[in-house]
């Protein structure tokens, strides 16, 4: 069985039957618990509710503002259907714009330059992995790419070639199975693209 | 409350009818008025509300359908409204103006009684500003306009059960902070 001091939330919140919430409000003054939540209850709600009206001069002067106003606004249809047409004439007045700008736009004489010749530096590890084309007969052979394709040794040859010491003694061992199964050293293998 | 509003004059004045604008402002201003004040408790305040509303609502006459309350409506434009003016700044309602709105609401046994009441009510007020926007809006949708938790629910569009969060929690915001005003000024508990 809920006590009253149970009931005030249920009551605060406008959920209990009429006879309860007189029932609370009867004992709210003599109890410690209830009795300050109950008077600001009291106050919100009996003080929050009455505003005053605005005067008779004042109300119809609002009136006329508000319709005022409203006509002076268009239709809310005819509005809706302008702001779509012009939201759609500006996009196509930005296209033109762009795409005028673009057919105008000088056109720069392009030299066809192979990308070993920016990137040569860069891709080196990259164009390696492309195997060397196979030796072919000059006559039946296509024409020679324009793009030089690098081979590992080509990268790594010259790298190697540029260590002393022990380091270069390490690189050495390392190469020692290379030598054994017949392939060049990489430090003495030059770079066969041409100068 | 005025009788609801037909949906027929609704759309005559969706049409552009002036004469149909006219009796929708007539027959729903007062009410609409009322709201605004218990919202912002500034004459000027509850105009510019006003006002705005009308001027939104106008504006979307045309896809409303038919459906509710076309009161119920314009206090969710009004309602709306209000929050983002709260969201924006603080409100600035002067107290004096709720303490003089309830002067004459209740029969005070005492002059004792009715002091101490207008001094809780604008302790109250005054912690009711301090909360944000959301529950304040909650909170005076349910005391000042007399709706229920699901009224308020509908018109601030959120679930029944988010409202009564916003109730209790500002419920003992407005406690605390009440009683931490009247203690800090010297007052008497009730």
């Amino acid at each position: 069985m809920k006590t009253p001091c149970d009931r005030i939330g249920e009551w605060l919140d406008d959920e209990t039957r009429p006879p309860i919430a007189a029932d609370l409000a009867a004992h709210a003054p003599g109890c410690d618990a209830c009795r300050n939540p109950v008077a600001l209850e009291r106050a919100l709600r009996e003080g929050l509710r009455d505003v005053a009206a605005p005067d008779a001069a004042r109300r119809a002067a609002l009136v006329n503002g508000i319709l005022r106003a409203s006509s002076a606004a268009p239709p809310a249809s005819g509005r809706r259907g302008r702001t779509v047409f012009w939201s759609w004439a500006a996009i196509a007045a930005a296209a033109a714009i762009i795409l005028a700008a673009v057919l105008a736009w000088p056109q720069v004489p392009r030299n066809p330059i192979s990308p070993t010749e920016v990137f040569g530096d860069f891709l080196g590890p990259l164009v390696m992995l492309v195997p060397p084309a196979p030796q072919e007969d000059a006559a039946t052979a296509p024409p020679a790419p324009s793009a030089e394709v690098l081979t590992a040794d080509d990268v790594f040859g010259v790298f190697w070639s540029d260590f002393e010491g022990p380091l270069a003694v390490a690189l050495g061992a390392m190469e020692a199975p290379r030598v054994a199964a017949g392939i060049p050293a990489a430090a003495a293998v030059g770079p066969t693209k041409e100068e | 409350m005025a009788q609801a509003v037909a949906w027929e004059l609704v759309r005559q004045a969706a049409a552009g009818q002036a004469d149909a604008r006219r009796a929708l402002v007539e027959a729903t201003l007062d009410d609409l008025w009322a709201l605004a004040m218990r919202l912002v408790r500034r004459q000027d305040e509850a105009e510019t509300i006003v006002q705005e509303t009308y001027a939104r609502a106008f504006a979307a006459l045309g896809g409303l359908t038919p459906a509710g309350r076309f009161e119920g409506f314009l206090a969710r434009v009004a309602t709306n409204l209000v929050l983002e003016r709260w969201r924006r700044r603080r409100p600035t309602a002067d107290v004096s103006e709720v303490d003089a709105a309830s002067s004459d609401a209740e029969p005070w046994q005492t002059a004792a009684d009715k002091e101490e009441h207008g001094r809780l009510l604008a302790a109250a007020w005054q912690a009711i500003q301090d909360l944000s926007p959301e529950p304040r809006a909650a909170m005076l949708l349910f005391y000042a306009q007399e709706q229920s938790c699901r009224q308020v629910a509908e018109v601030m569009d959120v679930p029944v059960g988010t409202v009564k969060t916003w109730l209790h929690r500002a419920r003992n915001q407005v406690r605390q902070d009440a009683e931490r005003i009247l203690h800090g000024s010297g007052a008497a508990q009730p």
